[in-house]
């Protein structure tokens, strides 16, 4: 351990010992976890004596990585986001105290529970133990993200009233296609490719499509953004929790159904639509099983190359900031907007 | 694991036909570390090896193809980026230019209706083939 990481665990631990009220707090381990491009997320595991928190706690602690991507919220909200989710059923990691003042630990932060299982979009696909009954496995997520969707905007959704407002989370171009999700993230994606450097015609194509087919009719409802295999984690073969909640927000239910199904995120798993882990039908019934409805193919090949679409744009965000800290992880995922695009004509060929 | 196979001469070099050019050098670097490093890794530092033989096979492949990828980018983007701008013809080799040009017509509608649509398709179709036979060309479908 650094020094400077033992002066982190020091102010953590005094932090800690005035907010749970406590006699001592000993941080027993502050370790880094892989993964998060974005966030920063750390293994907590602390004992505390006295007060209303007494005992040994294992945590996850999740603060903001050096640099962030535009679509990424604030540890607050995300705070409040995993709040919200959790009081409403859905299965996810429980938060329990935030942090907004940057000194603390050099940048604000929120801890969480620390659920088991295993996350890792390459083991789930690929590890038949992990998840023996990979059809009840998908009905489960379907079940739960179902479950997120059921949170409905109040009646004035931006209303500032205070800690129960959930502001939406895409940055500008808001108003212009006031109401329509399709056509505002949309006009989002093209003010983020208008940031880059260079120019994509497939992107653009991908995006006119989109535009000229946006969905008539439509819902608005909480959606996570980023619900996909690698971002829940997998315990004695059921759905421990959804993770990852720095993108959501008010939007088109559809939307994560899109994203979770698209080819890009099936890890091992390529023709299985689920997620990589199963067959479009469990997954589709254990959503309908809460929701009442289910998805038509038109609207879920439309979600897909909308999927396809924005993770393409996010992952040259990524490889434009390698520039700024060198990562080859970063700088490979440059390379997958290649196949993204490819995916993008693959879906919108029929359209033409 | 399979070895990047690498019928192409070297298409950079340093000039001297008797030691080993780019291609060779990435080839050959690929080959150490998968044959001779990758087996001693184990977790973390395992998949960080996969990521640099996986970096090396890409920069291998781009060093083969990457320039005549480009050539025909931009033979294709050509003619489009001249509909989209008539009737001057932009002539340009800059593919960051006409890429440029292609993209806000697009955006503009200017290839909605089924003609248009169907030519560009054409183009972008070889070209996403193009770039993804260099990036990943197991994902070739």
């Amino acid at each position: 351990m650094t020094a400077r990481d033992g002066a982190r665990t020091d102010a953590l631990a005094a932090w800690l010992r005035a907010v749970t009220d406590a006699d001592d707090v000993r941080v027993v381990r502050f370790e880094r976890l892989r993964g998060g491009a974005i966030q920063d997320n750390y293994l907590l595991d602390v004992d505390v004596r006295g007060g209303g928190w007494h005992g040994r706690h294992s945590w996850v602690l999740r603060t903001n990585a050096r640099s962030r991507v535009d679509a990424s919220e604030t540890r607050a909200s995300e705070y409040e986001v995993l709040r919200i989710a959790h009081a409403a059923g859905v299965r996810a990691p429980k938060p329990l105290l935030l942090c907004t003042d940057p000194a603390v630990i050099g940048s604000e932060f929120f801890i969480m529970e620390r659920l088991p299982g295993v996350a890792a979009g390459h083991r789930v696909t690929r590890e038949a133990a992990l998840a023996p009954d990979p059809s009840a496995l998908a009905y489960e997520l379907g079940a739960n993200l179902a479950r997120i969707h059921a949170i409905r905007p109040p009646p004035q959704p931006c209303a500032a009233n205070g800690k129960g407002s959930i502001e939406p989370s895409r940055s500008g171009a808001q108003g212009a296609h006031q109401g329509n999700p399709a056509l505002e993230a949309i006009a989002t994606y093209r003010a983020w490719l208008d940031r880059l450097d260079d120019a994509y015609p497939i992107l653009e194509w991908g995006l006119r499509r989109c535009e000229r087919l946006a969905p008539a009719t439509y819902e608005v409802a909480f959606v996570h953004r980023d619900y996909r295999t690698g971002n829940y984690l997998v315990d004695d073969g059921r759905l421990a929790g959804v993770l990852d909640w720095e993108f959501a927000g008010w939007g088109d239910p559809r939307e994560d159904l899109g994203w979770f199904t698209a080819r890009c995120w099936r890890f091992a798993g390529r023709d299985l639509e689920a997620g990589g882990i199963a067959p479009l039908e469990p997954f589709v019934a254990g959503y309908a099983s809460v929701a009442g409805h289910g998805i038509s193919r038109t609207d879920l090949d439309y979600w897909q190359t909308m999927a396809h679409l924005r993770w393409a744009i996010i992952a040259l965000q990524q490889a434009q900031r390698h520039r700024a800290e060198r990562s080859l992880e970063l700088a490979l995922t440059g390379r997958i907007v290649d196949e993204l695009e490819y995916e993008v004509l693959r879906l919108t060929k029929g359209s033409a | 694991m399979t070895h990047d196979a690498n019928p192409e001469p070297a298409a950079e070099s340093n000039g001297c036909s008797d030691v080993p050019g780019t291609a060779e050098l990435l080839a050959t670097a690929r080959e150490t570390l998968v044959d001779e490093l990758l087996p001693a890794l184990s977790g973390e530092l395992r998949y960080r090896g996969l990521m640099v033989a996986n970096a090396l096979a890409i920069a291998a492949r781009e060093v083969a193809r990457g320039r005549d990828a480009i050539r025909r980018e931009i033979e294709l983007l050509r003619p489009l980026a001249a509909q989209a701008v008539p009737p001057s013809d932009p002539g340009s080799d800059d593919v960051h230019a006409l890429r440029r040009i292609v993209a806000a017509a697009i955006r503009a509608g200017r290839f909605d209706d089924d003609t248009h649509a169907k030519a560009l398709l054409a183009a972008l179709e070889e070209i996403a083939s193009l770039r993804l036979a260099i990036s990943n060309p197991k994902a070739l479908r």
